[in-house]
Protein backbone atom coordinates (compact mmCIF):
# COMPACT_ATOMS: atom_id res chain seq x y z
CA UNK A 1 0.00 0.00 0.00
CA UNK A 2 1.31 3.44 -1.00
CA UNK A 3 1.77 6.14 1.12
CA UNK A 4 -1.20 8.25 1.29
CA UNK A 5 -2.03 11.80 0.10
CA UNK A 6 -0.88 14.54 3.15
CA UNK A 7 1.32 12.15 4.29
CA UNK A 8 5.29 12.95 4.66
CA UNK A 9 7.56 11.27 1.68
CA UNK A 10 9.83 8.66 3.37
CA UNK A 11 13.65 10.34 2.46
CA UNK A 12 16.00 8.46 0.42
CA UNK A 13 19.57 9.08 -0.86
CA UNK A 14 20.63 6.59 -4.08
CA UNK A 15 23.37 5.95 -6.76
CA UNK A 16 23.01 8.25 -9.62
CA UNK A 17 24.05 7.09 -13.00
CA UNK A 18 25.63 10.58 -13.86
CA UNK A 19 27.87 9.51 -10.62
CA UNK A 20 27.19 10.16 -7.13
CA UNK A 21 24.23 9.99 -5.23
CA UNK A 22 20.98 12.45 -4.78
CA UNK A 23 18.67 12.52 -1.91
CA UNK A 24 15.07 14.07 -1.31
CA UNK A 25 17.46 16.34 0.96
CA UNK A 26 19.44 17.79 -1.71
CA UNK A 27 15.78 19.07 -3.50
CA UNK A 28 14.84 21.36 -0.67
CA UNK A 29 14.91 24.18 -2.87
CA UNK A 30 12.32 22.88 -5.18
CA UNK A 31 9.13 24.31 -4.92
CA UNK A 32 7.60 21.02 -5.72
CA UNK A 33 9.26 17.36 -6.61
CA UNK A 34 8.41 14.78 -8.73
CA UNK A 35 9.43 10.91 -7.34
CA UNK A 36 9.16 8.52 -10.69
CA UNK A 37 9.26 5.07 -10.34
CA UNK A 38 10.86 4.35 -13.08
CA UNK A 39 12.60 1.40 -15.71
CA UNK A 40 14.44 0.76 -18.58
CA UNK A 41 12.31 -2.08 -20.18
CA UNK A 42 8.58 -1.53 -19.51
CA UNK A 43 7.09 -0.41 -22.94
CA UNK A 44 4.80 1.84 -20.44
CA UNK A 45 7.68 3.88 -19.29
CA UNK A 46 8.61 3.59 -23.07
CA UNK A 47 5.87 5.53 -24.19
CA UNK A 48 5.61 8.33 -21.63
CA UNK A 49 9.37 8.81 -21.61
CA UNK A 50 9.55 11.58 -23.96
CA UNK A 51 6.44 13.14 -22.80
CA UNK A 52 7.86 13.05 -19.37
CA UNK A 53 11.23 14.34 -20.06
CA UNK A 54 9.79 17.33 -21.56
CA UNK A 55 6.96 17.81 -18.58
CA UNK A 56 10.55 17.10 -16.11
CA UNK A 57 13.04 20.09 -18.35
CA UNK A 58 9.92 22.60 -18.63
CA UNK A 59 9.33 22.61 -15.14
CA UNK A 60 12.34 22.45 -14.14
CA UNK A 61 12.41 26.02 -15.28
CA UNK A 62 9.65 27.01 -12.40
CA UNK A 63 11.03 25.00 -9.71
CA UNK A 64 10.10 21.92 -9.85
CA UNK A 65 12.70 19.22 -9.18
CA UNK A 66 12.42 15.84 -10.73
CA UNK A 67 13.93 12.66 -10.17
CA UNK A 68 13.46 8.70 -11.15
CA UNK A 69 13.78 5.93 -9.81
CA UNK A 70 14.29 2.38 -10.93
CA UNK A 71 13.54 -0.22 -8.40
CA UNK A 72 13.80 -3.33 -10.37
CA UNK A 73 15.45 -6.34 -10.08
CA UNK A 74 17.81 -7.03 -13.29
CA UNK A 75 18.24 -11.22 -12.90
CA UNK A 76 15.26 -11.32 -15.14
CA UNK A 77 15.04 -8.13 -16.84
CA UNK A 78 18.88 -6.74 -17.81
CA UNK A 79 17.42 -3.85 -19.62
CA UNK A 80 17.29 -2.67 -16.11
CA UNK A 81 20.50 -3.07 -14.88
CA UNK A 82 22.15 0.07 -13.71
CA UNK A 83 24.87 0.67 -16.61
CA UNK A 84 21.76 0.16 -18.76
CA UNK A 85 20.00 2.82 -16.80
CA UNK A 86 23.31 4.70 -17.43
CA UNK A 87 22.83 4.22 -21.49
CA UNK A 88 19.30 4.92 -21.69
CA UNK A 89 19.52 8.15 -19.54
CA UNK A 90 22.53 9.22 -21.65
CA UNK A 91 20.45 8.22 -24.82
CA UNK A 92 17.55 9.96 -24.30
CA UNK A 93 18.96 13.35 -22.29
CA UNK A 94 16.94 12.94 -19.45
CA UNK A 95 16.51 16.02 -17.92
CA UNK A 96 16.32 14.19 -14.32
CA UNK A 97 18.70 12.35 -12.04
CA UNK A 98 18.30 8.16 -12.54
CA UNK A 99 18.85 6.82 -9.44
CA UNK A 100 19.33 3.22 -8.63
CA UNK A 101 17.58 1.39 -5.54
CA UNK A 102 19.04 -1.85 -5.58
CA UNK A 103 17.48 -2.75 -2.45
CA UNK A 104 14.13 -1.79 -3.50
CA UNK A 105 13.73 0.29 -0.23
CA UNK A 106 12.82 3.32 -1.48
CA UNK A 107 10.29 1.18 -3.32
CA UNK A 108 8.74 -0.36 -0.26
CA UNK A 109 8.84 2.56 1.49
CA UNK A 110 6.63 4.55 -1.02
CA UNK A 111 4.49 1.77 -1.81
CA UNK A 112 5.09 1.70 -5.03
CA UNK A 113 3.59 -0.82 -7.42
CA UNK A 114 4.22 0.09 -10.95
CA UNK A 115 6.47 2.03 -14.13
CA UNK A 116 5.88 4.65 -14.16
CA UNK A 117 4.07 6.00 -10.82
CA UNK A 118 4.54 9.16 -9.74
CA UNK A 119 4.61 10.79 -6.43
CA UNK A 120 4.05 14.34 -6.47
CA UNK A 121 5.72 16.45 -3.20
CA UNK A 122 4.25 19.49 -2.29
CA UNK A 123 5.27 21.76 0.62
CA UNK A 124 6.84 20.19 3.42
CA UNK A 125 7.38 17.45 1.39
CA UNK A 126 4.23 15.62 1.80
CA UNK A 127 1.86 13.78 -0.85
CA UNK A 128 0.28 15.77 -3.41
CA UNK A 129 -0.36 13.55 -6.14
CA UNK A 130 0.29 10.12 -6.78
CA UNK A 131 -0.43 8.07 -9.84
CA UNK A 132 -0.16 8.42 -13.82
CA UNK A 133 1.69 11.23 -16.23
CA UNK A 134 -1.53 11.49 -18.38
CA UNK A 135 -4.67 9.54 -18.91
CA UNK A 136 -3.21 8.01 -22.60
CA UNK A 137 0.12 6.12 -23.70
CA UNK A 138 -0.64 7.62 -26.89
CA UNK A 139 0.52 11.30 -27.06
CA UNK A 140 -2.20 11.68 -29.66
CA UNK A 141 -5.12 10.21 -27.28
CA UNK A 142 -4.24 12.76 -23.89
CA UNK A 143 -7.25 14.12 -22.50
CA UNK A 144 -6.32 14.73 -19.09
CA UNK A 145 -2.91 16.03 -18.08
CA UNK A 146 -2.80 14.76 -14.29
CA UNK A 147 1.32 15.41 -14.13
CA UNK A 148 1.05 19.25 -15.64
CA UNK A 149 -2.31 19.99 -13.61
CA UNK A 150 -0.98 18.60 -10.14
CA UNK A 151 2.06 20.78 -10.70
CA UNK A 152 0.29 23.86 -12.35
CA UNK A 153 -1.81 23.49 -8.78
CA UNK A 154 1.19 23.26 -6.62
CA UNK A 155 3.15 26.05 -8.25
CA UNK A 156 0.04 28.02 -7.68
CA UNK A 157 -0.59 27.34 -3.99
CA UNK A 158 -3.11 24.96 -4.53
CA UNK A 159 -3.96 21.40 -3.43
CA UNK A 160 -4.52 19.39 -7.07
CA UNK A 161 -8.03 18.84 -7.67
CA UNK A 162 -7.02 15.34 -8.71
CA UNK A 163 -5.22 13.87 -6.06
CA UNK A 164 -4.72 10.16 -6.81
CA UNK A 165 -5.42 8.49 -10.47
CA UNK A 166 -4.09 4.91 -11.06
CA UNK A 167 -1.04 4.50 -11.72
CA UNK A 168 -0.46 2.76 -15.13
CA UNK A 169 2.32 0.61 -16.40
CA UNK A 170 4.37 -2.79 -15.75
CA UNK A 171 4.83 -4.29 -12.30
CA UNK A 172 7.65 -3.20 -10.40
CA UNK A 173 10.20 -6.35 -10.30
CA UNK A 174 10.51 -7.72 -7.27
CA UNK A 175 13.70 -9.88 -6.13
CA UNK A 176 12.74 -13.40 -5.79
CA UNK A 177 15.68 -13.39 -2.78
CA UNK A 178 13.82 -10.83 -0.83
CA UNK B 1 8.95 -6.83 -40.44
CA UNK B 2 4.99 -5.08 -39.87
CA UNK B 3 5.84 -2.78 -37.04
CA UNK B 4 7.01 0.96 -37.85
CA UNK B 5 6.36 -0.20 -42.21
CA UNK B 6 4.81 2.21 -44.57
CA UNK B 7 1.44 2.68 -43.80
CA UNK B 8 -1.68 2.41 -46.34
CA UNK B 9 -4.56 5.08 -46.14
CA UNK B 10 -7.64 3.73 -44.10
CA UNK B 11 -10.40 1.91 -45.97
CA UNK B 12 -7.82 0.84 -48.82
CA UNK B 13 -6.87 -2.49 -47.28
CA UNK B 14 -8.62 -5.33 -49.32
CA UNK B 15 -10.59 -7.68 -47.21
CA UNK B 16 -9.20 -11.02 -46.99
CA UNK B 17 -12.08 -13.46 -46.10
CA UNK B 18 -10.90 -16.29 -44.32
CA UNK B 19 -10.53 -18.87 -41.52
CA UNK B 20 -7.85 -18.38 -38.76
CA UNK B 21 -6.52 -19.97 -35.29
CA UNK B 22 -5.33 -17.38 -33.13
CA UNK B 23 -3.98 -17.13 -29.56
CA UNK B 24 -3.97 -14.10 -27.31
CA UNK B 25 -1.38 -14.97 -24.71
CA UNK B 26 -1.93 -12.51 -21.56
CA UNK B 27 -1.07 -11.55 -17.88
CA UNK B 28 -3.21 -9.57 -15.49
CA UNK B 29 -0.14 -7.92 -14.60
CA UNK B 30 -0.52 -5.65 -17.50
CA UNK B 31 -2.92 -3.17 -17.78
CA UNK B 32 -3.87 -3.24 -21.77
CA UNK B 33 -4.57 -7.45 -22.13
CA UNK B 34 -8.41 -6.13 -22.39
CA UNK B 35 -7.33 -3.28 -25.64
CA UNK B 36 -5.42 -5.90 -26.66
CA UNK B 37 -7.96 -8.69 -27.28
CA UNK B 38 -10.56 -5.89 -28.44
CA UNK B 39 -7.72 -5.06 -31.33
CA UNK B 40 -7.92 -8.01 -32.61
CA UNK B 41 -11.36 -8.78 -32.77
CA UNK B 42 -12.01 -5.55 -34.33
CA UNK B 43 -9.25 -5.93 -36.78
CA UNK B 44 -10.69 -9.24 -37.53
CA UNK B 45 -13.99 -7.93 -38.48
CA UNK B 46 -12.65 -5.35 -39.90
CA UNK B 47 -10.42 -7.85 -42.07
CA UNK B 48 -13.17 -10.15 -42.47
CA UNK B 49 -11.38 -13.03 -40.63
CA UNK B 50 -12.98 -15.56 -38.28
CA UNK B 51 -11.43 -15.99 -35.91
CA UNK B 52 -10.99 -19.10 -34.18
CA UNK B 53 -9.57 -17.82 -30.98
CA UNK B 54 -7.86 -19.40 -28.19
CA UNK B 55 -7.41 -17.00 -25.20
CA UNK B 56 -4.96 -17.86 -22.89
CA UNK B 57 -4.25 -16.28 -19.50
CA UNK B 58 -0.11 -17.05 -18.73
CA UNK B 59 -0.58 -17.32 -14.89
CA UNK B 60 2.94 -18.00 -13.72
CA UNK B 61 6.58 -18.26 -14.72
CA UNK B 62 6.59 -21.97 -15.24
CA UNK B 63 3.68 -21.52 -17.59
CA UNK B 64 6.18 -18.48 -19.15
CA UNK B 65 8.56 -20.55 -19.77
CA UNK B 66 6.95 -23.35 -21.49
CA UNK B 67 5.43 -21.07 -23.76
CA UNK B 68 8.03 -19.07 -24.40
CA UNK B 69 5.94 -16.25 -23.15
CA UNK B 70 7.95 -12.73 -24.23
CA UNK B 71 5.54 -10.61 -22.55
CA UNK B 72 1.46 -9.72 -22.78
CA UNK B 73 -0.37 -9.22 -24.51
CA UNK B 74 1.23 -11.88 -27.57
CA UNK B 75 -0.62 -12.27 -30.66
CA UNK B 76 -0.58 -15.94 -32.21
CA UNK B 77 -1.45 -16.16 -36.05
CA UNK B 78 -1.80 -19.80 -37.06
CA UNK B 79 0.75 -20.60 -34.70
CA UNK B 80 3.04 -17.91 -35.48
CA UNK B 81 4.26 -14.45 -33.62
CA UNK B 82 3.88 -11.92 -36.37
CA UNK B 83 5.99 -9.00 -34.36
CA UNK B 84 9.58 -8.52 -33.45
CA UNK B 85 10.80 -8.49 -30.37
CA UNK B 86 11.67 -4.82 -29.37
CA UNK B 87 14.06 -4.39 -26.72
CA UNK B 88 17.34 -6.37 -25.00
CA UNK B 89 15.17 -9.25 -24.19
CA UNK B 90 14.22 -10.50 -20.94
CA UNK B 91 13.67 -14.34 -19.44
CA UNK B 92 9.77 -15.55 -20.15
CA UNK B 93 8.15 -14.42 -17.10
CA UNK B 94 4.23 -14.26 -16.21
CA UNK B 95 4.46 -10.34 -15.29
CA UNK B 96 6.35 -9.21 -18.52
CA UNK B 97 4.46 -6.48 -20.79
CA UNK B 98 5.67 -6.54 -24.01
CA UNK B 99 6.70 -3.78 -26.17
CA UNK B 100 5.44 -3.10 -29.62
CA UNK B 101 7.20 -0.77 -32.15
CA UNK B 102 4.95 2.15 -33.41
CA UNK B 103 4.79 4.67 -36.24
CA UNK B 104 7.24 7.57 -35.95
CA UNK B 105 9.67 5.19 -34.12
CA UNK B 106 7.53 5.05 -30.43
CA UNK B 107 7.26 2.38 -28.36
CA UNK B 108 3.85 1.03 -26.82
CA UNK B 109 2.30 -1.46 -24.99
CA UNK B 110 0.07 -2.60 -27.71
CA UNK B 111 0.49 -2.83 -31.88
CA UNK B 112 -0.61 -0.65 -33.96
CA UNK B 113 -4.27 -1.25 -35.24
CA UNK B 114 -2.71 -0.97 -38.78
CA UNK B 115 0.23 -3.45 -37.97
CA UNK B 116 -2.25 -6.31 -36.41
CA UNK B 117 -4.67 -5.90 -39.10
CA UNK B 118 -1.82 -6.41 -41.68
CA UNK B 119 -0.58 -9.53 -40.06
CA UNK B 120 -4.34 -11.13 -39.77
CA UNK B 121 -4.87 -10.29 -43.57
CA UNK B 122 -1.12 -11.95 -43.97
CA UNK B 123 -1.75 -14.74 -41.59
CA UNK B 124 -5.34 -15.32 -43.60
CA UNK B 125 -3.87 -15.37 -46.75
CA UNK B 126 -1.12 -18.05 -45.56
CA UNK B 127 -3.82 -19.95 -44.15
CA UNK B 128 -6.37 -19.97 -47.30
CA UNK B 129 -3.13 -21.17 -49.63
CA UNK B 130 -2.53 -23.96 -47.46
CA UNK B 131 -6.01 -25.14 -47.30
CA UNK B 132 -6.14 -24.73 -51.25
Amino acid sequence: MSIAIGDPAPDFRLPAVAGGEVGLDDLAGARAVVVAFWCNHCPYVRAWEDRFNAIAREYAERGVATVAICANDPTDYPDDSFENMARRAEEKGYAFPYLHDATQGVARAYGAQRTPELFVLGPERRLAYHGAIDDSTDPDGVGRTHLRDALDALLDGRAPATAQTPPVGCTIKWSRAA
Amino acid sequence: MVAGGARRPAGTIAAVPGRLAATYLYSRECPSHEEGLRLLREAAAAQEVELELEVVEVRDDRDAEARGFPGSPTYLLAGRDPFPLEGGGHAPRADACRAYALPGGRIGPLPHPDDLAEALRSAARAAAKERT
